[in-house]
């Protein structure tokens, strides 16, 4: 299996990108879903946060820099909202939010990686100098 | 960041790993033994959760642990498919309105796992960092 270890990571970087991007078009929105759009200033920052780092993990361009933005921003969300409610994540509903803070922390020191935007930068810039 | 924070990549990895497999866990204890949460109130689970509680609490702990790491999490990952496409696809089509976001997550988490293996902090490393002596 170990030869698909580029391609897992790719996935795993594209799909969680969207689907990070996903929460922040619904507080921004109020799409997918049938929520309005959030109005409170703490949850528009946190929508647009949402959006843009989702957006450049997913295409990975500035990969480590988006996940460990996205990394504190899950981090705060989690001690916020969830943390103070119950001991253990899969009781407050914050197990999401730990997974994706532990997740984008750990794509923050791995990169971007194989497919993304970020690996072409890399390639044109080997060629070039 | 990279610069910075890449030196910490395999101590990260093994953070992660074992968070998530963890939080696995306990999803499987949750189903067979009502414990975190209380969820289970009265009567017993029907087959297919049943089945899909010990594989989370078999393959959560192993994965956690870093034991057949790559073994596991392949498994683990194929009943999160399973389980998306059960419970969550028929709802809606978008992850995060069908609330199998989490799902999604583990799925392709425990896939990149599979493939990748348990890094640092394992049995798996203990184990095959004691064959050289063996051998």
């Amino acid at each position: 299996m170990s030869r698909f270890t580029p391609h897992a990571f790719a996935l795993l970087r594209f799909f969680a990108g969207v689907m990070f991007a996903m929460h922040g078009t619904r507080k921004l929105w109020g799409w997918p879903g049938e929520g309005n759009a959030a109005t409170a200033a703490l949850s528009i920052t946190a929508g647009w946060i949402e959006v843009i780092t989702g957006t450049l993990m997913a295409v990975g361009l500035v990969g480590s820099y988006a996940a460990f933005l996205a990394s504190g921003t899950m981090a705060f969300a989690y001690w916020m909202r969830h943390g103070t409610k119950a001991f253990l994540p899969i009781e407050n509903r914050g197990e999401l939010a730990v997974l994706y803070c532990f997740l984008f922390l750990w794509i923050a020191a791995h990169g971007s990686g194989a497919f993304s935007l970020d690996a072409l930068r890399t390639r044109r810039q080997t060629h070039d100098g | 960041v990279e610069r910075f924070l890449g030196r910490f990549a395999p101590p990260l990895y093994a953070i992660l790993r074992i968070i998530a497999g963890l939080m696995f866990l306990l999803h499987g204890t949750q189903k067979i033994l009502g414990w975190p949460g209380g969820k289970g109130g009265g009567g017993p689970l029907p087959l297919l959760p049943t089945i899909a509680g010990w594989l989370e609490m078999i393959l959560g702990l192993l994965i956690a642990i870093g034991l057949f790491g790559s073994f596991a999490a392949f498994l683990a990952s194929g009943e999160m498919a399973v389980a998306y496409f059960k419970a969550h696809a028929p709802q809606a089509f978008w992850p995060i309105v069908n609330e199998g976001e989490l799902a999604v997550l583990y799925c392709f988490l425990f896939l990149y796992i599979a493939a990748a293996g348990s890094g640092i902090w394992s049995v798996d490393a203990a184990r095959k960092g004691m064959r050289p002596h063996v051998g």
